[in-house]
């Protein structure tokens, strides 16, 4: 279920940064699974002072890449006055990758990647992109 | 006990009083900016109102409503923020709230941020001919209605930019934690699985029943009702007939302004104003509002003569609030176009009494509109007019 972006089979940089317009506090963090559950790392956090967004972010080298995910998950909280459905319903995440076969690819999240919470008055959203050589 | 009977006898009183007042005045209430004025301007209370969020889902309203009805569509109210029908890539919690970053460490106030709020309303009632009135006519009315300007205390602003921060990093440290249970699910391919882990990891309650991050939310949610200095309101509404529902048979029925501002300043000594607390607290204010309608209607009794009536009503109050009670003085001036003898004015003193949230006692004194049976001395009470004073119908 994940989208793909094909890596080149030889040192390109890879590059990534997120977009997220929302009205809620929000935090978002992408995360590297390597291939074969052979663990986890962080590899960028937006920024406290502004929204959601993650600058562009060198996330390695193409070869090292071939087989890896990139998961990035954001947080939002509302606040009591705010409107918890129209927030979800407007909510904007992209993933921009650059460096690979295709060049820069942006993915928008969908319908099924986000997820609203009435109790807690919070919406949760994830993209995860398989990073696959070709 | 003695108090019950005390404002049993005030509103026995008040009952009486307000049966032998003259009806013949403009309630300050309805100055202010209606919250959708398609609809006060037809005078109707739609059951239904159609809230479209998304462009999808106001196109949907309007075939809907097309369909519904052959010819000019009936009976149907919706309003909408234009703003927030579309997705905004670079909205955020700092934005949303009137706050402009330059960058991590410079930050401003944007008084102008109520805009992104703009809503329009249209709306429309159809009423069947009649002895008196051998038409039918169907009244459409449009309206736009905004916040210019809303200028907050620097201390709110300040409290609210540094919370801000704080609350984004607590959820940036809570998804950066290492959590095999949710990384599972997402291994798994079941996506919704691992976005509500991350939400109860998120909202794991650190006290008995709040989590840090919801108290932290509170917290915001407190700052943001601490009341603004000045707000600026504006509206325009206006309303066609359509004479037998057809097209080729309209006038412009009723056409109306609105424009308020108001100001409100905490009576508290200067430590208490430089405080937060202090002005979340405050119970004593000094309100000044400022008022202009315009209302235009051309009437008819048989869709083919119409007369105009331009009404222009201006003024102001000054109010001193001290926690249940307020004292205030109102003036308001009344043109009315081409019948310039019928120009008028009001001036009255107002006190008013808090009993509870929705009680009020108040007693009026002073000149009313005309110029025969133009003595106000007035002791009503009003219902239901909410938990708050007057100044806070304004944000």
């Amino acid at each position: 279920m994940s989208d793909i972006y094909f890596l080149k089979n030889d040192q390109s940089s890879i590059d990534f940064e997120v977009q997220v317009g929302t009205i809620g506090n929000v935090g978002t963090v992408a995360k590297k699974f390597r291939a074969g559950n052979s663990g986890v790392q962080i590899v960028g956090t937006s920024s406290s002072s502004n929204g959601g967004d993650i600058e562009t972010t060198n996330l390695g080298i193409s070869l090292d890449l071939i087989g890896s995910v990139l998961v990035v998950t954001t947080g939002i909280i509302l606040g009591k006055k705010d409107d918890l459905n129209q927030a979800f319903e407007n909510l904007f995440m992209a993933v921009t990758l650059t460096g690979g076969l295709d060049g820069k690819q942006v993915y928008k999240i969908n319908d099924t990647e986000k997820s609203k919470f009435e109790d807690t008055r919070s919406i949760v959203a994830a993209k995860a992109i398989k990073l696959q050589g070709h | 006990m003695k108090k019950v009977i005390s404002i049993s006898l005030l509103i026995i009183i008040a009952l009486k009083t307000q049966a032998q007042a003259n009806n013949d005045t403009i309630p300050l209430k309805d100055l202010i900016v209606p919250s959708t004025p398609a609809f006060n301007l037809l005078d109707i209370s739609p059951k239904t109102v159609e809230r479209p969020a998304t462009v999808k889902a106001l196109a949907l309203s309007v075939i809907s409503t097309t369909e519904q009805n052959s010819g000019i569509p009936k009976n149907f109210a919706f309003e909408f923020a234009p703003f927030w029908l579309i997705k905004h890539p670079n909205m955020s919690f700092f934005k949303y709230n009137g706050i402009k970053i330059a960058d991590t460490f410079h930050y401003k106030p944007n008084i102008f941020y109520g805009f992104q709020n703009t809503s329009i309303a249209i709306a429309s009632t159809a009423k069947d001919s009649s002895k008196s009135f051998n038409y039918n006519v169907n009244y459409i009315s449009y309206s736009v209605r905004t916040n210019i300007l809303n200028l907050r205390k620097r201390k709110v602003i300040d409290t609210l930019y540094t919370l801000g921060r704080e609350l984004n990093q607590l959820i940036i440290d809570v998804l950066k934690q290492d959590n095999a249970e949710c990384d599972s699910l997402l291994n798994a391919g079941n996506m919704q699985a691992y976005l509500k882990c991350q939400n109860d990891m998120i909202f794991k309650k650190d006290t008995m029943t709040r989590s840090r991050l919801q108290l932290k939310r509170d917290y915001i949610d407190t700052i943001l009702t601490i009341r603004p200095v000045f707000t600026l309101d504006f509206a325009f509404a206006s309303s066609t007939a359509f004479g037998n529902n057809q097209f080729s048979n309209s006038h412009g029925y009723r056409t109306g302004w609105w424009l308020n501002l108001g100001y409100s300043q905490p009576l508290l000594s200067s430590d208490s104003r430089k405080t937060l607390a202090g002005l979340f607290n405050a119970k004593n204010y000094i309100n000044i509002y400022g008022f202009f309608r315009m209302l235009a209607e051309d009437s008819t009794v048989d869709f083919k003569n119409f007369t105009r009536y331009t009404y222009v009503d201006y003024g102001g109050r000054l109010e001193f609030e001290f926690n249940h009670f307020a004292i205030s003085f109102e003036s308001i001036h009344r043109s009315v176009g081409n019948h310039s003898e019928l120009n008028t004015f009001r001036n009255v003193g107002i006190l008013q009494y808090r009993v509870n949230d929705n009680l009020f006692l108040t007693g009026s004194f002073g000149k009313n509109f005309g110029s025969q049976n133009n003595l106000v001395a007035f002791l009503g009470i009003n219902f239901g007019f909410g938990k708050t004073s007057l100044y806070n119908k304004f944000q």
